[in-house]
């Protein structure tokens, strides 16, 4: 069986899996998906904090919207 | 189909992402899934990250899964953003209508749960209100016609019906309001020129 390397993240006792990061106005976005249920969906900024680099939630809906269309516009030929 | 197939992609996800870029009703429940299930992460250390190997197909197959619904969802929130954006934009250029600068009306509407959230305060507020309350700024404050009203409402995410419910409940009325305004959500810039230049009958108030 062929295999893929991954980079997970235990977020709330599950692994979720990176599916891809994207940056917009000095903001990084990660996408997160649960990897037994694809349809779990996280999305997470970072933060830097002097030489050590976070992942924290989205301050605020809007700024769910932005990261869902950047993401929107990365794939849209993809469908 | 056989080219989705080739690239692993599954037809129904590429159907349903098409259905819900045509058509504006489309998308909430994927949307309202995203946002609703969102976790709160206060810090978590970057190099938590692990590397993993797994199966290629199924990874694969699920990752693609999770794009699809991202998709999804990123063509509702430009809907819901961009739209009412934009169209709060090209009210404010033209100079039309300033009461677009009042916080409810740039805020993030949404069908869903009939609801529209308040810009500063994050609440929901009664959809009704909001919608008289735009309803009446445009009519009776800036003296737009009723019909033209409907079509910036109806991009705005507020369905025609609704716009006839609040014009029956102040008493105005909309009889001849000729379908919806056309073009897709993702291009929701109103001109209001042309809006202005609308051929309009038998407007009573």
């Amino acid at each position: 069986m062929e295999e893929v390397q991954v980079e997970t993240l235990e977020i709330d006792g599950k692994d979720y899996i990176l599916i891809d990061s994207l940056e917009k106005d000095n903001n990084k976005y990660f996408y997160f998906s649960d990897s037994q249920n694809p349809s779990d969906i996280q999305i997470l900024k970072e933060q830097v904090d002097g030489e050590e680099k976070f992942f924290v939630s989205l301050d605020t809906e809007n700024e769910l919207n932005e990261a869902l269309m950047i993401f929107g516009q990365k794939y849209k030929d993809v469908f | 189909m056989e080219e989705n197939m080739n690239r692993g992609i599954d037809d129904s996800l590429v159907n349903m992402v098409r259905s819900c870029r045509n058509n504006p009703g489309e998308g909430l429940d994927v949307y309202d899934k995203v946002r609703n299930e969102q976790k709160k992460v206060k810090r978590i250390p970057q190099n938590n990250m692990r590397k993993k190997k797994v199966a290629k197909k199924s990874h694969g197959a699920a990752k693609l899964a999770c794009i699809g619904l991202l998709v999804i969802a990123s063509s509702v929130a430009t809907r819901l953003y961009i739209g009412s954006e934009n169209i709060a934009n090209s009210l404010k250029q033209s100079n039309a209508i300033e009461w677009f600068d009042a916080r409810y009306t740039i805020g993030t509407i949404r069908n869903s749960d009939r609801a529209i959230i308040d810009n500063d305060t994050h609440e929901a507020t009664n959809y009704e209100v909001v919608v008289d309350k735009l309803v009446d700024k445009m009519v009776v404050d800036e003296n737009i016609d009723v019909n033209k009203v409907a079509p910036v409402l109806d991009k705005m995410g507020i369905p025609i019906d609704e716009v006839n419910k609040s014009c029956a409940r102040m008493g105005l009325e909309q009889s001849t309001f000729m379908g919806r305004a056309s073009g897709c959500w993702d291009a929701a810039v109103v001109d209001v020129e042309e809006l202005e230049n609308m051929d309009v009958k038998g407007v009573s108030r």
